[in-house]
């Protein structure tokens, strides 16, 4: 049986709680908790910001191929990853070992403001995932999803319906 | 490995696409982005060279709706296959929770296919996975071209595991909605309820 990441509705909340206050604290274009396999967990975005997954997927990846990196490099890990953008900045942070956080930001924010209070995020995210991290989970459905989720796939790859409909 | 977010209501998955380079790994994920139902897809992020081959990764989120009150998703990658891009490749591979393996078919690539699937065998190794726990499929691709292996050579040159085997022309779609459709729900059943 393949691995699973589980999320729980404590970790949850409270993540959303700690990013809700750096928000507003910092007012970002966008706050994300990524998983480092890039799947998008959490995230808060200004109305029209770009794709959250399509940033989700390459801030995990860019921050991975900067771990590996600084292995080969170094042979010891970065632990923070930032880019200076003409109209943005990004940094990207681990929060756990399976978890990242992922700050866009505009420049006239103040960088060392946005580094302090992100850190002090990351302590108290850290400590809310780890402390009641729940690896099994409990079950996530009636018994059927595995079934319905098939029928699903059926329905999202029917050849005809899929040709015709998604032409460019 | 899938990530089941409870609270929010989602569960996604991750498939990559593998082979050596020039295989139609791709052509495969840019046949799905063109021909699936807008509604479902996401933005089709490539990472490429000038010249078009991939340098990272190629990456396509499917959403699927609400299964069961869970959102569900898939989310495609691309490995880039030439020989010197393997420390890219590990990085792809993390956490998958599925694989389409897609072999050239032409007789002249049997020896980049075969290192190829021993290249993903030694990096699924490598990172705790075996692909007896993952999903996988074969596309046998380019099956329009003529100087090619038949299907059950290649079978038996390269499925060590009797996975799903499919006959594709990524350039034309055959094939390749029948292999993704089958290998997820490879890892649908694999995660389980």
């Amino acid at each position: 049986m393949s691995q699973k990441q589980t999320v729980n509705e404590y970790q949850f909340k409270m993540a959303q709680h700690i990013l809700q206050q750096l928000r507003e604290a910092i007012s970002p274009d966008y706050l994300g908790l990524v998983s480092t396999n890039g799947h998008s967990i959490l995230s808060l975005a200004s109305p029209g910001f770009v794709d959250t997954d399509a940033v989700a997927s390459l801030a995990a990846s860019s921050y991975a191929a900067t771990r590996q990196l600084a292995r080969l490099l170094t042979d010891s890990d970065f632990t923070m990853m930032f880019n200076e953008g003409k109209r943005l900045n990004v940094h990207i942070a681990q929060v756990s070992d399976n978890v990242l956080l992922v700050v866009c930001f505009r420049r006239v924010a103040s960088i060392g403001k946005v580094r302090v209070l992100t850190n002090r995020a990351i302590g108290a995210l850290s400590d809310a995932i780890t402390r009641y991290d729940d690896k099994q989970g409990p079950r996530r459905s009636d018994g059927r999803y595995t079934e319905s989720a098939g029928a699903a796939v059926d329905r999202m790859l029917h050849a005809e319906g899929a040709s015709e409909d998604g032409t460019d | 490995m899938a990530l089941i977010n409870l609270a929010a209501g989602e569960i996604n998955y991750k498939i990559v696409y593998y082979g050596c380079g020039l295989g139609g790994k791709t052509t495969s994920v840019q046949y799905i982005y063109k021909k699936i139902n807008p509604e479902v897809r996401g933005k089709l992020v490539s990472i490429a060279t000038e010249e078009e081959r991939t340098l990272y990764f190629d990456f396509l989120p499917l959403t699927l709706g609400k299964v069961r009150g869970l959102n569900t998703r898939f989310h495609l990658y691309t490995v880039p296959g030439q020989r010197q891009y393997n420390a890219s490749r590990k990085l792809v591979i993390q956490g998958v929770d599925g694989i389409v393996f897609v072999v050239d078919s032409q007789i002249n690539r049997l020896d980049d296919n075969v290192e190829s699937y021993l290249n993903m065998w030694e990096n699924l190794e490598g990172q705790g996975d075996s692909p007896l726990d993952l999903g996988l499929v074969l596309q046998y691709n380019k099956r329009d071209l003529t100087d090619k292996f038949p299907a059950s050579d290649l079978d038996e040159l390269l499925n060590q595991t009797n996975a799903p085997a499919f006959e594709t022309c990524a350039l034309t779609g055959e094939g390749v909605f029948e292999a993704l459709r089958n290998v997820s729900k490879q890892v649908i059943a694999r995660v389980g309820d």
